[in-house]
């Protein structure tokens, strides 16, 4: 499981490894999230890369942003497929943290 | 006259001369007495006392002027040191037998103050010129010293005896035992020393914590053991054991002053004082054995610190020898892990997906042990199907990389084969042994081992099975029509017997519907504590039993038969048995679509339950579900799937998880059914609160709101199932 991540105007943009974000990984995933966005005030992940997201994942995702949230930071996401934003508008996720339409706006609305 | 008197003037001199003669030997005599290191005391032939010397002065309490006249009695008062009984008069018990008299050894005077003083003495009548009685004499001395040297020594030979008695009890005892030897040694070391509380606290691999390990503690006393505590809390006290100094507290002015934390610990009074000496293993200091006096402080000696430092050495090396044999044995089971894993990956194939020709289940339960037991499966694309199935010699890592090597032969042989032949063409199973046999045989000549393997191609579009077999004749079909059993067999010896064999394949026919079993040896000799075999016959009962032809029911029922005659879960031979059904036709009528798959319950093959959802509906046009559905659809039945392999089978991935879907006109039905624990049918799913404290809990609520229907059951088996509805009224 590999991260790709970029700063842009102080936001880190975290590219999500090509994966389906499930039970057998959302561990794996979450811990190295948590390393990597350790001390990030802002944060943008990219899901791009991401097919499909059960409940595990989604758990893993959330884990992230609320250890982001809890140092004071904000959190967004962007490029979700089909199948991962029928799971995110199923449990209403854009009442934690905003699901931008691509990575311009999101870094845009960071950087603000 | 003058002679006279000079007569009397000569004996006058005479007399004077004795008398001053007597004078100086009476005055001598006094001065002696008087100045020498022993008590002396006379009577006269009554018991009352006419002298003592300053000597006797001091050790009696009576001075020479008190003590003279008075009976000897009021002075000299003894008692047995042990009993405290009164002891005869040594003066007394003189003058009456006129003869010497010595004292018991643990005589002990009562001084005037009421002081015991430990004396040796001796009595002795004083007897006239006519043996004439006239009094009786006491020597005496204080033995104080004596005594205590005495005590010294009973004490340190006491000590010798407890580190003996202790050394042996290691020696001697097995490494499983230590724990219990370590408490009774603190006992008895407690109990010598006059401790309150003897413990043995231990560091963990970084030194950041220490944790009270054993203990003994005399009543009333507040428990340590258990106790873990940071070593950072006594920095300076971790500092003197780390360099293998002891501790010896016995009040607040033994802690320098820049210890403060050590201080302000001091402070609250836990104990009066304490002794905590460091226990080595050979460079790594590994925790301290400590004494604590919580009633009253006690000064902790140096035969204490040298007989903690003796413990230290005994435990840690016990400890130490302990910890290897642990070691080892984690080594050992290490080994079999491996074993077993090489087995799990690389021996045992997870059975193709979605053939729609033939329906097969796989079942392994590992022993103990590792077997090298294999088994694989091939999908061509003309859709017939191969297995290979087979069995290693011997048992261990050795044999299963030896399986995993044949298995890799087999695809080697394969591929090479598939290059060689015409477009298309698939090798025939016989040429793919023959491959593999000249390869793989010379290896196995010089390793003295040798393979049993069947090799068979199923073909649905001829209805043929081809088999070389291998030495390993345990293969039966099942017929539909006639629901009677044959033991199907080729030609062949074992993979490394011979490198001139030649192998050579049979073919038989079969019917839709027809079951095949293959099974592994530890089926048909799995022995039951009398020592009977399972049996090929119990096998056939089982096989007539499923009436369904399922073969996932049927891997199952085996298992349940195998594991209920050997009265144990635990097989001493891995237990492998593959069932393959061929799918029966259709009948017309029934406009319902079905697949079928058996997946392990790993979480790695969630994947593999959602292809298997995707590749049945996008051949079927969705199933008449929009993409948004489709994709709630899939998100539920990989909850059930998750749900199931985490809750229902705890996470045991030999265990296996069978998904039906089923699609008429109106309905994309997918029932999930396991064996293992049922979890409850959910009421009403709340709405989880989203960015709430646990990260949980949105499975039941996906799986609720993704589908139409989510019903709980158990079928005609006894297994559960879960079944998620979806409708597809677009249809």
């Amino acid at each position: 499981m590999q991260f790709h991540t970029e700063t842009v105007n102080e936001v880190l943009v975290v590219e999500t490894p090509a994966i389906d974000l499930d039970a057998s990984n959302a561990d794996d995933f979450k811990r190295q999230a948590a390393t990597i966005v350790d001390g990030h005030r802002r944060v943008v992940m990219d899901m791009s890369n991401v097919g499909f997201m059960d409940s595990a994942g989604l758990g893993a995702v959330l884990g992230v942003f609320k250890k982001v949230r809890a140092e004071g930071g904000q959190f967004r996401v962007f490029g979700l497929s089909a199948e991962v934003k029928a799971l995110f508008d199923l449990v209403r996720i854009q009442r934690l943290f905003d699901v931008c339409e691509d990575r311009e706006s999101a870094v845009l609305a960071s950087s603000v | 006259m003058s002679s006279d008197m000079n007569k009397a003037d000569e004996m006058h001199r005479e007399r004077e001369a004795l008398r001053s003669q007597a004078m100086g030997r009476s005055v001598m005599l006094f001065v002696t007495l008087a100045s020498i290191g022993d008590a002396v005391m006379t009577t006269d032939s009554e018991g009352v006392i006419t002298f003592v010397n300053p000597m006797a002065e001091a050790l009696t309490g009576w001075s020479l002027a008190d003590a003279v006249g008075t009976e000897v009695e009021e002075v000299i008062k003894l008692i047995d040191e042990a009993t405290g009984e009164p002891l005869p008069n040594p003066i007394r018990e003189a003058l009456r037998t006129l003869s010497k008299v010595e004292l018991p050894p643990d005589s002990v005077l009562i001084r005037k103050d009421g002081v015991h003083i430990p004396i040796d003495d001796s009595g002795a009548p004083i007897l006239g010129g006519a043996d004439e009685l006239l009094g009786a004499i006491l020597v005496f001395r204080d033995i104080t010293d004596r005594k205590r040297a005495e005590r010294v020594i009973k004490f340190r030979s006491e000590l010798d005896r407890m580190a003996a008695r202790i050394s042996t009890a290691f020696i001697t005892s097995p490494v499983t035992e230590v724990d219990a030897r370590v408490d009774e040694a603190l006992d008895s070391t407690g109990n010598f020393f006059g401790a309150d509380r003897a413990y043995v606290f231990l560091y963990d691999q970084t030194d950041t914590e220490m944790t009270c390990t054993h203990e003994w503690r005399s009543d009333g006393v507040v428990a340590l053991r258990g106790n873990t505590v940071p070593t950072a809390i006594v920095p300076y006290w971790t500092e003197l054991i780390s360099q293998r100094h002891y501790v010896r507290v016995s009040s607040i002015e033994d802690i320098p002053k820049h210890a403060k934390q050590e201080r302000a610990l001091w402070g609250l009074r836990e104990r009066e004082s304490f002794v905590a000496v460091p226990m080595s293993q050979e460079d790594r200091v590994i925790g301290f054995i400590g004494l604590d006096a919580i009633h009253e402080p006690k000064p902790w000696p140096e035969e204490t610190i040298n007989m903690l430092y003796l413990l230290g050495n005994v435990f840690a090396s016990a400890m130490g020898r302990r910890d290897a044999l642990t070691k080892l044995e984690a080594a050992r089971a290490r080994e079999v892990e491996i074993g077993s894993r090489i087995q799990q990956s690389l021996l045992l194939s997870t059975p193709p997906l979605a053939s729609g020709d033939f329906l097969i289940s796989a079942l392994t339960i590992p022993s103990r042990g590792i077997d090298g037991d294999f088994y694989d499966f091939l999908l061509h694309p003309d859709r017939s199907l191969d297995i290979i199935f087979g069995d290693v010699m011997g048992k261990g890592v050795p044999a299963a990389l030896l399986s995993a090597g044949a298995k890799t032969e087999f695809l080697r042989s394969l591929s090479h084969l598939l290059v060689s032949s015409a477009r298309g063409r698939i090798p025939q199973p016989e040429d793919i042994v023959n491959g593999v046999h000249s390869v793989l045989t010379p290896q196995l000549l010089s390793l003295d081992s040798f393979v049993t393997l069947t090799y068979a191609r199923f073909d649905p579009q001829a209805r043929k099975v081809s088999l070389v077999d291998c030495g390993n004749t345990r293969l039966i079909r099942c017929s539909r029509d006639t629901g009677k059993l044959e033991h199907l067999s080729g030609l062949n010896l074992p993979l490394g017997f011979d490198s001139l064999e030649i192998y050579s394949q049979v073919t038989f026919d079969f019917s839709p519907g027809d079951l095949f079993v293959l099974y592994s040896d530890g089926v048909t000799e799995a022995r039951n504590a009398s020592g009977g075999m399972f049996g090929r016959e119990r096998l056939e009962e089982v096989i007539l039993r499923i009436s369904e032809f399922d073969p996932e029911a049927f891997v199952n029922a085996v298992r349940d038969a195998v594991t209920e005659f050997v009265g144990s879960e635990s097989l001493s031979d891995d237990l492998t048995c593959v069932a393959i059904r061929v799918v029966p036709e259709a009948p017309e009528t029934v406009k319902t679509e079905a697949d079928v798959v058996v997946i392990r319950s790993s979480l790695d093959h969630l994947g593999a339950v959602r292809s298997f959802l995707r590749g049945f509906c996008v051949a079927r046009s969705s199933c008449g579900l929009t993409d948004h559905e489709l994709n709630l659809v899939e998100l539920a039945v990989n909850e059930v799937a998750s749900n199931i392999m985490r809750h229902a089978y705890h996470g045991d991935p030999t265990r296996t998880i069978s998904i039906r879907i089923a699609k008429d006109d109106s309905t994309v039905r997918i029932r999930l059914t396991h064996s293992g624990d049922p979890f409850a049918a959910p009421g009403k799913v709340p709405v989880p609160r989203v960015g709430g404290p646990r990260e949980g809990g949105f499975g039941l609520f996906i799986i609720s709101q993704a589908v139409d229907k989510v019903d709980y059951g158990q079928d005609d088996e006894g297994n559960q199932y879960i079944e998620l509805t979806k409708s597809c009224g677009l249809g």
